[in-house]
């Protein structure tokens, strides 16, 4: 294993990191060109909802929390936030393939 | 955990951290030379994104735009500081100020469905009141300032302790990159770099952070040596963290986001339908960038860093110092220099379009109504160049900027309950809420100079509070809010420019 990559684990980091980066990326461009073509289309007049994100918001907030009271449960789930911080661009690919559909 | 040994990068020269400031300039550049020739055609587009922001880029830059560089450094440093309690009370309110935000955001957008700025809308709602007006104005103004001083000090800082770079010249390279991107595109630009900004936030903090716990000897090594040292370091409930930051921080976060211009602006940016679930999608995926980064805090107990010989006395440093002093690949130490950088970017250019939105619609417009759409064009980007101006004098100068700091945070929190007030009861009047902002800072800061941030707040916010209320009650007035919803849009001054493509 060459040092450059430090270790496996960080070597599968990357690997998976390329890969939801790469379609990051690629419905984050497939949107903006979206917007350009749509820039001057009128609003399409669907009210704001609210409930939902009333519940998921206390969902999230109870779901923060537990992660980081994991962190002094045991040592492996000290991997708990890195797999957090990979999921967050992956939630992020989802509304940006979420406004595409709309 | 005596066996790991903390020592410099020799590799790290003053040229790669210049380099690596003007990269990632570059990189953003070339995303909003795209935007600008797609998206950007008037003024309207230039500070609202015409009304036509996203799902995807409304998520993706309300987390950008509230990870600042302290959030980047400041999660460690408080796990660093107060153990997990330090990590639970830095992060649980940080996400949940960004939710906590769209009651007033759905509000604010059903009331004045064409609004740009707060104080656009404290003026209309308070019958042009001009101390009203001005006090948000000046609020709005120096908000915006602060959050451009701060961040960019934050660049300069990382650069030269890293990298040993100048710090002026790191302050000055990276407030011309993002000037130059905003100038270009408004708005626009600010969401579009900080939907890049977002990916930076997090995948590289997570390949960062498993390679930072292998050098440091692994999860194991790291747990046992924190618990060992006992003192409720894994555990949230040290009452220390609360009192000794929590609350405040609390406070003043939700201060940010409810009375700070920069989300207002995004609330009237996006589509109305996607307000809500925006700012809830933003809260809820920002919780993992500190609860990521906060490891390094963590790390930075278990291998006893000394907060005073290794870190120069401040905790803030204890993320850059370990990243730097691990033993890691150059690669990635230029890569976590890059999460921070683009947290700074991206907070610095959203600053710049809040006051660019400010001066066009609240100082431009009111002086020269009948101004033609290509004048008003070429005055939006002028504040922005003056916010840099100024943050730069004050950056290379070396004064002590506590002064803007504190006044900029006494005007916002005095502002946060008579805007909630202004907002939800019609019977708010104009020299209330002018009333109750003047006597909370007038009385409050000099409480939090005597008794502390904590007093200090909580002062500010009960004046703020009372004093509109008694002003309201006495008075019989009610205000109409369906006045809102007539105002026009103030950047329509002429029809849509075609697109500089065509």
């Amino acid at each position: 294993m060459p040092n450059i990559f430090v270790s496996l684990p960080t070597l599968a980091a990357i690997g998976v990191g390329i890969v939801i980066a790469f379609f990051y990326l690629r419905y984050m461009w497939l949107v903006l060109q979206r917007v350009s073509k749509t820039l001057d289309d009128p609003d399409d007049g669907k009210s704001d909802g609210f409930a939902h994100s009333f519940i998921g918001a206390i969902i999230a907030v109870i779901a923060s929390s537990l992660a980081i009271i994991a962190y002094g449960f045991a040592p492996q789930f000290l991997y708990v936030g890195i797999a957090l911080a990979l999921a967050s661009p992956i939630a992020v690919a989802y509304t940006f393939r979420r406004e595409l559909d709309d | 955990m005596n066996e790991v040994q903390l020592a410099a990068n020799e590799a790290l020269k003053p040229e790669l951290g210049i380099a690596s400031e003007v990269v990632l300039g570059l990189l953003l550049l070339a995303l909003v030379y795209y935007v600008k020739v797609k998206l950007v055609r008037n003024t309207k587009d230039f500070v609202i994104a015409n009304r036509k922001i996203g799902f995807g880029f409304g998520v993706a830059g309300l987390i950008s735009i509230w990870t600042w560089a302290m959030a980047v450094m400041m999660s460690a440093a408080q796990t660093y500081s107060f153990g997990l309690s330090g990590l639970f009370w830095f992060t649980v309110p940080n996400g949940l100020a960004v939710i906590a935000a769209i009651p007033f955001v759905r509000k604010i957008r059903t009331l004045m469905p064409d609004g740009y700025t707060i104080p656009e809308f404290v003026k209309v709602r308070f019958d042009g009141n001009p101390v009203a007006g001005g006090v948000v104005v000046l609020g709005a103004l120096f908000g915006s300032l602060i959050e451009v001083i701060i961040n960019i000090k934050g660049t300069s800082l990382v650069i030269s302790n890293v990298f040993g770079a100048d710090p002026k010249l790191a302050a000055i390279i990276g407030l011309l990159v993002v000037l130059i991107y905003s100038i270009l595109g408004g708005l626009w630009a600010s969401v579009t770099t900080s939907a890049l900004s977002t990916l930076l936030h997090t995948v590289p903090s997570a390949i960062i952070l498993v390679a930072a716990l292998h050098y440091a000897g692994g999860v194991n090594s790291v747990w046992h040596s924190v618990a060992a040292q006992g003192n409720d370091l894994l555990s949230v409930a040290r009452p220390d963290a609360a009192t000794g930051f929590g609350i405040t921080l609390a406070l003043g976060l939700l201060t940010a986001t409810i009375a700070g211009q920069e989300f207002w602006q995004v609330a009237w940016a996006l589509k109305k339908k996607d307000v809500s679930r925006s700012f809830f999608w933003a809260g809820a995926w920002f919780y993992p960038i500190p609860i990521c980064l906060g490891l390094l805090g963590l790390i930075g107990l278990a291998l006893h860093v000394n907060v005073n010989t290794q870190l120069g006395g401040d905790a803030a440093a204890v993320g850059p110092y370990l990243i730097s002093h691990l033993g890691l690949p150059t690669w990635l130490i230029i890569l976590y220099v890059i999460v921070i950088l683009s947290a700074c970017y991206s907070v610095i250019d959203s600053a710049f379009t809040a006051t660019s939105s400010v001066f066009v619609v609240d100082i431009i417009k009111p002086l020269f109504p009948n101004i033609s759409e290509k004048q008003l064009f070429f005055w939006a980007k002028i504040p922005m160049f003056f916010t840099a101006i100024i943050a730069a004098g004050v950056v290379l100068s070396g004064v002590d900027f506590v002064t803007i700091v504190l006044t900029s945070y006494a005007i916002r929190t005095a502002i946060l309950i008579p805007l909630i007030l202004a907002l939800f009861w019609s019977r708010t009047t104009g020299w209330g809420f002018v009333g109750g902002t003047v006597l909370a800072i007038a009385i409050g800061m000099p409480i939090r100079s005597a008794a502390g941030e904590l007093w200090g707040s909580l002062s500010i916010l009960a004046i703020s509070a009372v004093v509109p209320i008694i002003f309201g009650s006495v008075r019989n007035f009610q205000f109409d809010f369906e006045r809102l919803r007539k105002i026009k849009d103030a950047t329509v001054s002429s029809e849509a420019q075609p697109l500089p493509a065509d």
